[in-house]
C-alpha cells in the first residue's frame, strides 16, 4: 500500500494533466498566485489574467494554449493529445461544463468490439478571439470557430463555424439573424 | 471541536457503508485514487464489478447494489449512475467492453408528474425499469440515457444525446432524442 502510494505522487509530479482526480496540483488553484504559476508551468501558453477554476479538467496540457483573459470554469474538460493541439485565443468566453476534444473512437468494423478499433486521427480546435460558448456545448475534433461567434448552451459543434455567426443545436446549425 | 470529531467520524463510517459513491462521500472518495483500494471498495459495493474495470475519482454512483459493470468498463469523472435501491426499482447492467465517455448520465426512474393538483415532489417515482448497456458499445461525452432503455451491441451514441427509447445493434444514433442516423456495416 506505501508503495503504491509513493508510485501514485510521483505518478502526479510527473503527468501532463490538471482536475480534481490530481490532488497533488488540484489544492493550488484555489490560490490565485500558485495557480498561475502552475498554469504558466504546465500549458504551452498561458495568458495575461486568464483563470483556471478547481474543478476543470485538462489533459495533454503542454498542447494546449490559452490567450489572455479567457477563464476556464468547473467541470470544464480540455482533451487534447499528443497528435494535436486545443488553442483558445484572447477574450473568449467559455460556460461550465464545456467539453472539448481532438480525437474520436474507430467504429467502421462492427465485428470487433469499438474499444479493440483504436482511434481516428487527431485534428486540433482552435477557438477565436472574441468568441463565446454556451454552457455544457461539446466540440468535437477538428472545429476552428471563428471570430466573435455564438455557439448556443447545450449545442454539439460537428463542423466548423465562420466568423460572426450563431450555432446551436445538436448537431449545431446556423441561425439566421 | 470534539462534537466536529464525532461527527466527522461518524460521517466517515456512514460514507464507507452507503449504498453510493462520490465526491460528497469522504469516506469512500478517498479510496478512488489508488487502485487496489478502488478495487477493494467497488467489488463490496457493487452487484457485479470485474477485476479489470475501473472508476476514477469524482463519478457519483447511487444505489450500487442495483449496478453491475462488466471487463474494461471505465466511468470517468463527472459521470453519474442513478439505479434505485429504496424503491423496487430498475437496474443498471453495463456490460463487457462498454466505452463510457465523461458527463454520462444514466437513470433509472422519473419522477411522476401526471395529477396536476399535486406538487411534483409528492407524487412519488415511476418504476420506468432496468438499463441495459450491451457490450461493445460506445457512449459519447455527457450523453443521457432515460429509464428503461436497451442499447444493442457495438452501439455508437453521438456525444450530447438524449436517448429516451430502446436503441438496435450495430446502429450510429445521436441528438435529441437519439434517432438512429446509419446502421454500421
Amino acid at each position: 500500500m506505501i508503495k503504491e502510494i509513493i508510485l501514485k505522487i510521483r505518478y502526479w509530479k510527473s503527468v501532463d494533466r490538471i482536475g480534481p482526480d490530481i490532488p497533488w496540483t488540484h489544492w493550488r488553484f484555489y490560490l490565485p498566485s500558485l495557480m498561475k504559476k502552475i498554469c504558466k508551468e504546465k500549458f504551452e501558453h498561458w495568458g495575461f489574467g486568464s483563470e483556471f477554476r478547481p474543478g476543470a479538467y485538462a489533459f495533454a496540457c503542454s498542447k494546449i494554449s490559452i490567450g489572455d483573459n479567457v477563464i476556464i470554469r468547473p467541470t470544464t474538460m480540455l482533451f487534447a493529445d499528443e497528435f494535436a493541439t486545443i488553442t483558445i485565443e484572447n477574450d473568449v468566453l467559455i460556460g461550465s461544463g464545456v467539453h472539448i476534444y481532438v480525437n474520436d473512437h474507430r467504429f467502421s468494423n462492427p465485428t470487433i468490439p469499438i474499444i479493440d478499433q483504436g482511434y481516428t486521427e487527431s485534428e486540433s480546435v482552435i477557438i477565436k478571439r472574441g468568441a463565446w460558448i454556451g454552457v455544457n456545448a461539446i466540440i468535437l475534433k477538428g472545429i476552428t470557430i471563428g471570430e466573435n461567434s455564438v455557439v448556443r448552451a447545450g449545442s454539439v459543434v460537428t463542423k466548423s463555424v465562420p466568423g460572426g455567426c450563431i450555432v446551436s443545436g445538436i448537431p449545431a446549425r446556423p441561425e439566421n439573424v | 471541536m470534539f462534537k466536529f470529531i464525532i461527527d466527522f467520524f461518524s460521517r466517515v463510517r456512514y460514507t464507507n457503508k452507503a449504498d453510493r459513491i462520490g465526491p460528497d462521500l469522504i469516506g469512500s472518495q478517498l479510496k478512488f485514487y489508488f487502485t487496489t483500494s478502488m478495487l477493494k471498495t467497488c467489488v463490496k459495493k457493487f452487484k457485479y464489478f470485474s477485476s479489470s474495470s475501473e472508476i476514477r475519482p469524482g463519478v457519483i454512483v447511487s444505489g450500487c447494489s442495483k449496478i453491475s459493470l462488466g471487463k474494461r468498463v471505465v466511468l470517468r469523472p463527472l459521470t453519474m449512475l442513478y439505479a434505485d435501491n429504496q424503491h423496487e426499482g430498475g437496474e443498471i447492467i453495463i456490460e463487457n467492453d462498454v466505452m463510457l465517455g465523461a458527463g454520462v448520465h444514466i437513470y433509472t426512474d422519473r419522477h411522476k408528474y401526471q395529477d396536476i393538483t399535486k406538487p411534483i415532489i409528492d407524487q412519488g417515482f415511476d418504476n420506468a425499469g432496468s438499463v441495459i448497456i450491451r457490450k461493445g458499445s460506445w457512449l459519447g461525452a455527457k450523453v443521457v440515457i432515460c429509464p428503461g432503455v436497451e442499447i444493442g451491441e457495438n452501439c455508437v451514441i453521438g456525444a450530447g444525446s438524449v436517448v429516451t427509447k430502446s436503441l438496435p445493434s450495430n446502429t450510429l444514433c445521436a441528438g435529441n432524442p437519439a434517432k438512429i442516423i446509419k446502421k454500421l456495416k
